[in-house]
């Protein structure tokens, strides 16, 4: 049997008797797994969040972290999870280091593991700043390397790369990963976006209107796939419509530059890419126009 | 345990990081600092400007600047301070979204609740201490300077500072617990704050309508500038620091569980387990909390017992307990080393006494059977102090014979709104009732209130002066509006029922005494005068205590008021067979023979005294002038007020065949020398050689007194008006020829 870090069994929540909030939550997190948990704002992504941290309890006792009741474990179980709930929970006033502080102090760990941490995530030169002064990007970053602190084996991020830019998201999506592999740790984060985390994940988790949709491997959720739609730009579509048309009879022609076709699968981007270049046919731009993310924005219409 | 302790330890060293440059503790330091510091200005101001004078009694110099500050300290400064550093605590986690951060820690619920509240107590402590250690520090640097007034004791008051401070910091456990609970439940800033500024001031506010909350948190911090010196038993706590504590657990058990569950109802109501605990805690502390503000009543002592200490710059040999209405000496009690002791074998119903301290002041002094007192009384110059405690310390609170100012008496003595009947009513009543609930407030710093006997006839005193006012109404009302008819209102009733008309326990009061005269002449309409229609009243009552005291008092008044001594005789003749107490017999007669001496025309008691240089008078040496004597002393305050008037009078009549001449009735012929240094040259100030005798002559029992006496020595009036009335020029004048 698979050793699960997370697991829930029909995690149902409400905060009011009128309107359940989660119903029948079942999340089952594989040791040493990036699990994505995905879902519209809304959809019940924080409520699971706070329910897995213990910030909000389930009276049914149906959350299993490290492979026991989770309320039993309560506080001790924090020394190994990093959790980062409603981003970002920092003290403005007091510098990073001092924010860290907070933590190796309630963590009991020593404080010579701040600056490794600040290294991390590439804070070092402003440790001493007050966070109010920190731009978004730093906060999240600061809020990360408070969960890193202690050498967690789990850790619980809602919505960490939310807000930053570009280099920031991979520059976090790097660290995760390489903390993935290099430490074992098992990563259950959060997020919106699909894109935002799909290139990192190992399994996901998707879940719309307090109901799990989805849950499954990355790959598996590459099958559920099906196909993948992309559109090209060549030069007067019309000179090799005849080449395109044997190949590909689906041809969609949506003006005199671009078309669309439907291929079974991502992996038979290069095949068409290559017939383009062996046919002479110009290639100006390819894209994928209906892949996981259309498939997942179906998935939570 | 271990566990507990470690995560409360590592969770306060986590505040403690956090509350950086939230300026709490600064804050708590300056609190502490300020007052005191304001409070060294102007006692450095007073120094320079040379206004600190002894003032009397010698008092602790330390002891006596922090009973100065606790009263702002108490009132303003420490609960404001709880109440911003409380919100101002609970905000660095509510702005920041700390809470949730927190709870995703290895540490407990319980942990990062305690550690807040306990980052509060500290800063109350920082406040306490720094408060108590700068007025330390600021009267020693004082002590340095300047030259501290000699009635000041210099030494330091350890044990009283450390106990004020832990009565505050326990004060401050349940405000803290409050002010906490609010800060953490509501997220907002400025909410709490205005909460307990409106919970601070309704003590204050109430105050005024003389309503005190004894069981209101905010009232147990006014206790202790209230009573600097705490329990009456030297206990190290009183009742209001014991209820203190157990609010506290009870607040810090709700708010907790609150904060832990977040909604009230699955905090406390809905596992039904939480419930019952819920009920469990508050019923318990219920208990105790109940049992300790239940007002305790003393038990009797088994003997009768008055004892008690002096300290005076005067001798004071004796002590004397007097009935309070014809002065009968119950007790002469020797003071032994500032001690005096004294059983009574005879029975003593209790009632209101005099105490006497030599001749120097009086008080009043409730007791009875079976009761055990210890009394406290200081005597410096003019000032002095008086404090019973014992098996009727609440009975004997000074406060408790003060009135509040009646606005009825003024409409009366003006005869406005006679025709108004409802307003007399409606503002007797409810003049009444509020200085009859006023009894039940009176208690001590120890939860002790009056036993019965005193409640039942202080309320019956209270009506009675109500009942006064409202008879003294109806008299007018009937001689300026017969014939305007009004409704006597059922409220009024009530009062003309309180009081009954042979109520043994009150004929010590002569006020009842006047009220039952006035009520026996009610029905008498004969064209005599008043004090014949009381004296046919009195013969009429059966023979005993009633009747005894009644004509004591008429027979006393006559011979008192009467100027002739043809008219005492044939009072005295009359009246005195029929009291069958030889005690009020024997004083009648003592009475009637001073009054005889001093009549009007009678020659005058000679004197010897001597001025400041050492040249003798007698009253042959003032013959051709009229001589007005005023008989004082240095420690006598009333005199002392009477002194600027008797000096401009002097001035005034400096053309006028008259000497003023001061006499002195000091013990201490020094105190006297020392209180006429660089007084004026108009008034001749003398001593008389043989002070007992010259108070004897004069029947002097009380100062300040003015005699007069004419050109030829006799006399003219032996209880002259003071100086200070505005009648005294036009009494004067006439004896002028």
């Amino acid at each position: 049997m698979e050793d699960f870090i997370i697991q829930t069994e029909n995690l149902s929540f409400s905060y009011s008797k009128k309107k359940q909030v989660l119903k029948n939550i079942n999340i089952n997190v594989p040791k040493g797994a990036i699990y994505g948990f995905l879902g519209p704002n809304g959809a019940g992504k924080s409520t699971t969040m706070q329910l897995l941290t213990g910030i909000l309890s389930s009276p049914e006792q149906n959350v299993s972290v490290f492979g026991k009741e989770l309320n039993s474990q309560m506080p001790h179980i924090f020394s190994k999870i990093g959790a980062l709930v409603e981003s970002p929970s920092l003290y403005l006033h007091l510098s990073g280091i001092d924010n860290l502080r907070c933590i190796t102090q309630l963590k009991e760990i020593s404080e010579s593991k701040i600056p490794e941490v600040l290294e991390l995530v590439g804070l070092n030169e402003n440790g001493n700043e007050k966070v109010k002064h920190y731009s978004l990007g730093m906060k999240q970053r600061l809020a990360i390397a408070m969960t890193l602190l202690g050498e967690p084996e789990l850790l619980l991020l809602d919505e960490p790369v939310n807000g930053l830019d570009p280099t920031g998201m991979t520059a976090i999506r790097e660290l995760l990963v390489k903390l993935n592999k290099e430490k074992g740790i098992t990563v259950f984060i959060s997020s919106h976006l699909l894109a935002e985390i799909e290139k990192m994940c190992t399994h996901i988790g998707i879940i719309h209107k307090g109901e799990i949709k989805f849950e499954g491997t990355m790959q598996a959720l590459s099958n559920r796939g099906q196909g993948c739609n992309i559109q090209a730009e060549t030069t007067h579509l019309m000179n090799h419509i005849e080449i395109l048309k044997i190949a590909y009879p689906e041809i969609i022609i949506q003006n005199e530059n671009q078309f669309k076709i439907s291929l079974k699968s991502k992996e038979e981007i290069p095949v068409f890419s290559r017939f383009m270049i062996t046919n002479n046919i110009p290639l100006y731009e390819l894209k994928i126009v209906e892949g996981l993310e259309e498939w997942f924005l179906s998935l939570t219409k | 345990m271990k566990n507990i302790f470690k995560n409360i330890t590592k969770s306060i060293k986590t505040e403690l990081i956090k509350k950086k440059g939230s300026g709490i503790f600064t804050l708590s330091i300056a609190i502490g600092i300020l007052i005191p510091l304001i409070g060294f200005i102007t006692q450095i101001i007073s120094q320079i400007k040379g206004e600190n004078e002894p003032t009397g009694i010698p008092v602790n110099f330390y002891f006596e600047n922090i009973t100065n500050y606790l009263n702002p300290f108490c009132y303003l400064f420490f609960p404001l301070l709880i109440i911003y550093c409380a919100s101002k605590i609970a905000q660095i986690d509510h702005k920041n979204k700390g809470w949730h951060l927190m709870e995703t820690l290895p540490t407990t619920k319980f942990s990062i609740y305690f550690s807040k509240y306990t980052i509060l107590l500290i800063s109350n402590l920082m406040a306490i201490v720094t408060f108590l250690l700068v007025t330390l520090f600021f009267g020693f640097l004082e002590s340095l300077f300047f030259e501290i007034p000699a009635d000041k004791i210099l030494a330091f008051p350890l044990l009283e500072y450390i106990e004020i401070g832990f009565r505050l910091f326990l004060v401050g456990l349940c405000i803290s617990a409050i002010q906490y609970g609010l800060s953490v439940l509501i997220s907002s800033f400025i909410w709490p704050i205005i909460i307990g500024f409106i919970t601070m001031l309704i003590p204050s506010i109430l105050s005024d309508l003389n309503i005190v909350l004894n069981w209101y948190p905010y009232q147990f911090l006014k206790q202790i500038p209230n009573y600097p010196s705490g329990s009456d038993f030297g206990y190290w706590l009183t009742y209001s620091e014991l209820l203190s504590s157990l609010y506290a657990i009870l607040i810090l058990y709700i708010s907790f569980n609150w904060y832990r569950f977040k909604v009230f109802v699955k905090a406390f109501l809905i596992p039904k387990k939480r419930f019952l605990k819920l009920m469990g805690v508050v019923c318990i502390s219920g208990i105790f909390i109940f049992y300790t503000l239940l007002p305790k009543q003393q038990n009797k002592s088994d003997k009768t017992l008055i004892q008690g200490h002096i300290s005076s710059d005067k001798n004071i040999q004796n002590v004397y307990v007097f009935d309070g209405l014809v002065g009968d000496t119950l007790a002469k009690i020797p003071v032994i080393n500032q001690q005096f002791k004294y059983q009574f074998s005879e029975k003593i119903a209790p009632d209101n006494y005099i105490i006497q301290f030599e001749n120097y002041t009086q008080h009043l002094l409730f007791f009875g059977e079976m009761d055990s007192l210890n009394l406290s009384y200081k005597l410096f110059g003019t000032e002095e102090d008086f404090k019973v405690k014992g098996t009727r310390a609440a009975e004997n609170i000074q406060e408790n014979n003060r009135r509040s100012y009646v606005n009825i008496m003024y409409y009366l003595e003006n005869n406005s709104k006679i025709d108004d009947a409802d307003f007399y009513m409606d503002n007797i009543y409810e003049s009444w009732q509020k200085n009859i609930a006023k009894i039940n407030t009176i208690r001590t710093v120890d939860n002790i209130i009056p036993k019965n006997d005193y409640i039942q006839r202080l309320t019956k005193l209270t009506s009675l002066i109500y009942l006064d006012y409202w008879n003294s109404f109806k008299e007018k009302r009937e001689a300026l509006y017969p014939d305007k008819i009004y409704v006597v209102n059922n409220q009024m009733k009530k009062l003309e029922e309180s009081i009954s008309l042979k109520d043994e326990t009150l004929l010590s009061d002569p006020f009842y005494l006047k009220y039952i005269l006035e009520a026996s002449i009610k029905d008498d309409v004969r064209e005599v005068s008043q004090n014949q229609k009381y004296f046919s009243a009195i013969e009429k009552m059966e023979s005993g205590l009633f009747k005894d005291r009644l004509l004591f008092r008429q027979l006393n008044k006559s011979l008192y008021e009467s100027t002739k001594v043809t008219v005492r005789d044939s009072l005295m003749q009359q009246y005195l067979t029929l009291i069958t107490k030889d005690s009020y017999k024997k004083l009648l007669q003592k009475n009637y023979e001073n009054y005889n001496r001093l009549s009007k025309g009678v020659t005058a008691p000679d004197f010897m005294a001597f001025d400041a240089d050492g040249k003798n008078y007698t009253l042959d040496s003032f013959k051709g002038n009229l001589v007005l004597i005023d008989c004082w002393a240095s420690w006598c305050g009333p005199c002392k007020t009477e002194d600027p008037y008797f000096e401009k009078k002097s001035l005034v009549y400096k053309n006028k065949p008259i000497q003023f001449i001061s006499m002195n009735s000091d013990r201490k012929k020094k105190d006297w020398l020392v209180d006429i240094k660089g007084k004026g040259k108009s008034i001749l100030r003398l001593r008389p050689q043989d002070l007992k005798k010259f108070k004897e002559a004069y029947a002097i029992n009380s100062i300040p007194r003015f005699i007069l006496i004419d050109a030829e020595g006799n006399m003219l009036n032996s209880t002259f008006v003071r100086p200070s009335s505005n009648v005294f020029d036009e009494l004067l004048n006439i004896n002028f020829k």
